[in-house]
């Protein structure tokens, strides 16, 4: 039972006890270098240094490092793109308020 | 055959994506003022020029013709448009592993640096040098 846990665990890290890897986690770099040509924030960048450790990473056999890495570099690719768009909506959330404000103001005077 | 569409999706919906993006950006005219295209939030917040400023209005002239006038707008585009292409055939087109020299090169650490050190270059001098 015992042994067959191990397993499981070694399986589940994405490694067979015989060493052999499964399959190569997508390394995620479309969407690092896309990020980078189409997003303002510079987040894309991050995600490609993330991107390029994936393969390395897999072919030293630390595999669940590569597969953490891939993650990474998705997210930041991720957040490359949403926070463009979070600071776009303050940025005219402020300028709205602040026109409100201040035409507010001005009718009170 | 769910898992087959589920690996070609971005295969399938980039095209759509394209050309989608091109009947918009075709029709919206991003390089006049007060345009409906969204605005850098970079340029917005500091005054600064990011390094992807200006890929709207390329975008605009070169559906319309207009190569000299796009690469007017963002230069780095000669750089960066041909490896996201590379980039994208590598990890979405790669049936029967016929891009695979293709993609050792766009995953070759030292092309991925050279195109970082590039890109803070670009960002630095456009900045300094109004390009």
């Amino acid at each position: 039972m015992e042994e067959y846990n191990e397993t499981n665990n070694q399986i589940q890290n994405s490694t067979n006890p015989s060493g052999v890897p499964m399959m190569k986690p997508d390394n995620n770099l479309v969407w690092a270098i896309l990020c980078t040509v189409l997003c303002c924030v510079p987040f894309g960048i991050v995600s490609i240094i993330s991107a390029t450790k994936v393969d390395s990473l897999w072919a030293c056999g630390q595999y669940q490092e590569a597969i953490n890495e891939a993650e990474k570099a998705k997210k930041w690719a991720i957040w490359g793109a949403v926070s463009n768009v979070i600071i776009l909506v303050i940025y005219f959330a402020l300028v709205f308020g602040f026109g409100l404000f201040g035409a507010l103001m001005s009718n009170l005077n | 055959m769910l898992s087959v569409l589920k690996k070609h999706t971005m295969a399938i919906l980039f095209p759509a994506i394209l050309v989608v993006a091109g009947i918009v950006y075709y029709v919206l005219d991003p390089t006049v003022e007060n345009s409906w295209a969204p605005k850098c939030p970079m340029k917005l917040l500091t005054g600064f020029d990011c390094p992807s400023c200006g890929v709207q209005r390329a975008f605009h002239c070169v559906l319309h013709g207009n190569i000299s006038e796009a690469i007017h707008y963002n230069l780095f585009l000669v750089i960066s448009i041909p490896l996201a292409f590379a980039v994208i055939l590598a990890s979405w087109y790669n049936f029967n592993h016929v891009f695979d020299r293709l993609e050792r090169f766009v995953c070759n650490r030292y092309v991925l640096i050279a195109y970082i050190v590039l890109y803070f270059l670009w960002w630095i001098l456009r900045n300094v040098m109004g390009i």
